[in-house]
This record gives structure tokens, sequence and C-alpha cells, in this order.
């Protein structure tokens, strides 16, 4: 380096000391009795302007929460088309509970008993039904008072007709080709209801009784 | 009350630490980032995330390397960053308002900055603090965790090569 180059090093060098300083010391002074402050909109215990920290632990957090819930179900999720219904038996008329969506859907409604069922001579029996978009069918569930056993199953379309049935206890009444319906009992009052379309798609809905 | 207390002797003794380098500080931020708005961000970052943790610093003495060390992380990350960041816009850019110097120094200034660029990270951080935020060089060894002629050595060739860069460019 010879020194004229030098000299030129020296001279930017000395245009660079010259250059103001953006940043005032007040100004640094204001920064940091802000930061002291808490920040009453956060929801974590811990001091403010780590966000990224907070965030990590929350997404940890509810990871930790989904991973213990799926493990400790047993069965993994029904998937979001498939709706389980569950049936409680906690006043009459009984109501007819989506879990999946957490409301009311149908009623039982004794006058709605499908005829197959009076032809078949089952009487004293107690049944919902409710229109299911998925199928455009209505679905009917009937319990035979008496004889927690016997659950009848069946599909029927908008004209009221039965397309197809089911019924739990051992007696096969109807069958139809349109839809087919096959159940699994899973444990007592709890049932896996699937059901193939004519068009080959399968359905689920999983049904509790109590 | 006592709280505020706390926070008044902590800031305070935070300040009495900072405030003597304080020009220096910006200063060495100015030369690593080209643009007022992003010297703001790091300055503040970095202040914010030394305050914050300015418990944990045991040996007081080591503030400049605790201080320095933040800001360079910072730096890097900003880096890393930056590769998935958009395209640079010049024309955007050269309508931020620069309130800091006098344009006929600016491009001169300008050429040192693109120049110190180029050098390796440890000699260009030596030549910022030593000849244009003006620590000395012992300082330099506490912010750089290096021995005095290790930084004597990264000046002396920071200088050589910068000289070299610069009669390139002309």
């Amino acid at each position: 380096m010879d020194s004229q180059d030098s000299t030129c090093v020296d001279r930017l060098f000395e245009e660079a000391r010259k250059v103001p300083v953006s940043v005032s010391v007040p100004e640094v002074k204001a920064t940091l009795s802000h930061a002291a402050k808490p920040s009453k909109s956060s929801i974590f215990p811990f001091p403010t302007y780590s966000s990224q920290w907070q965030w990590g632990i929350a997404a940890s957090i509810i990871l930790l929460v989904g991973f213990v819930a799926v493990f400790f179900r047993g069965t993994p999720p029904p998937p979001a088309n498939l709706h389980p219904v569950k049936l409680t038996e906690n006043s009459s008329p009984f109501v007819l509970l989506d879990t999946y969506r957490g409301e009311e859907i149908s009623y039982w409604d004794t006058s709605q008993t499908p005829y197959p069922l009076l032809e078949a001579g089952i009487e004293n029996i107690r049944c919902f039904q409710t229109y299911m978009e998925d199928t455009a069918c209505y679905l009917t569930v009937a319990l035979e008072l008496g004889q927690p056993d016997l659950i009848h199953f069946a599909l029927a379309d908008l004209t009221g007709a039965i397309v197809s049935q089911l019924l739990v206890g051992g007696r096969q009444y109807q069958s139809d080709s349109s839809y087919n319906f096959d159940l699994c009992q899973l444990q007592s009052g709890k049932y896996d209801l699937l059901i193939q379309t004519d068009q080959g798609d399968k359905l689920r809905k999983q049904i509790v009784l109590n | 009350m006592q709280s505020e207390d706390f926070t008044y002797d902590k800031q305070s003794a935070f300040m009495e630490l900072y405030e003597p380098i304080h020009d220096r500080f910006v200063r060495f931020c100015q030369v690593r980032l080209h643009n007022s708005e992003e010297v703001h961000d790091l300055v503040n970052e970095t202040l914010l995330r030394a305050y914050e943790n300015f418990e944990k610093l045991r040996n007081k003495d080591a503030f400049l390397y605790y201080l320095f060390g933040i800001a360079t992380r910072i730096l890097n990350s900003q880096y890393r960053k930056k590769k998935f960041w958009g395209a640079y816009d010049a024309t955007k850019n050269a309508q931020i308002a620069d309130p800091c110097w006098d344009p006929s120094q600016k491009a001169d200034v300008h050429l040192l900055y693109k120049a110190l660029d180029e050098l390796p990270s440890r000699q260009r951080e030596a030549l910022i603090l030593f000849e244009i935020s003006g620590f000395s060089i012992k300082e330099i060894q506490q912010i750089q965790d290096s021995k005095a002629s290790a930084v004597k050595a990264r000046l002396v060739r920071g200088r050589k090569k910068l000289a070299e860069i610069l009669s390139e460019k002309k």
C-alpha cells in the first residue's frame, strides 16, 4: 500500500467519522422506559419483546395437547366430512346431538315411526329422524322400548320410501341395493354406522345411545 | 413501588455503562447498515435485548463484548433472513429522506461503506470499531474477545485490503 492509498483511506475514514449519529441518547432512554413497562396485551407471563419465543412455547403446548388428545382417544378422529352423532335420553322427547358440530339437529318423534317397522309388528318404539345432506336421505334410528339391543336403522328417500334398513339384534328385514348399511358395535350403546351409497361413497356416523 | 425502583435502578445502571459508548455504538451500526431506518431498528433491538438480559451480565466489564455480540448476532440473523426477502429497490431506497449528512460527503462515505462490506467480517468489524467508532485497541480486544496482536493484525491487513478495493473501484 503506497502513501497515496493510505492518505485516501485516511481521508475516507475522516469523512465517515463526521457522519452525525442518527439516534440520540434521549431516544434510547425513551425506548428503555417503554421496555420496562410490562405489556398488558400479552397473555403470557413472560417479559415482553420475545414474541417469537412466546409463540414457540404456545405452539409447543398446542401440539402437546393435540398429541395427548389423539393418543388417549384410542381411535383416530373421524374425517371432517363425517359427523359423529350422539343420542341422549336425558328428557322426553329425546335429543339427537351432533357432537361434531356440538348442536341439536333432531328430536325423537314417535309419530315418525317408519311403517315397515309397524308392518313387521314392532311396536312401542321411539325413533328419531334426521336429514343427511351427504346422502340426501333421512336416517331413522328406532329403539324398541324394553329391548335396548334391538335398534333399527333405516334410510328413507325424500318421498319417505325406505331404501335400506337394518335391525340390530339379529333380525334383518330389508336391504336395498341403493344403500348398504354396515354396523359395527364399538362398545355398549356405541355404534359405528357405515353407509355405502349407490355411487360407492362411504359415509360413517358414530352413534351413541345413552 | 419496589418494582418501579428496581426498574429505575436497572435503567440507570444500564445507561451508566451505555451512555459513554452511545455515539461509537450507533456509528458502528450506521456503517454496517447503510440505511438510516434500519440503523434505528438495529440500535433499538440490540439495546432492548441487552437491557432485558442485563441482570444476567455478571461481569459489567464485559459490557462491550455483550452489547456488540448482540448487535452482531442480529446483523447475522438479518443477513440470513434477507436471502429470502424481495429484490432491493434502488429507486425506492433513494426516495427515503436521509437527514444525516452533507450530500457532498455522501458519495465518498458510501464508497467506503461498500468497500468495507467486501472485507472479511472480523477485519471489517475491527476497522469500523477502530477507525470510525473510535474504540481503542484494548476495547476492541474486549469486543472481539481476541489478543491485542490479533486485533492489530486485522487492522493492518484490513487497511491494506481496503486500499486495494478502493483503488480498484476508482
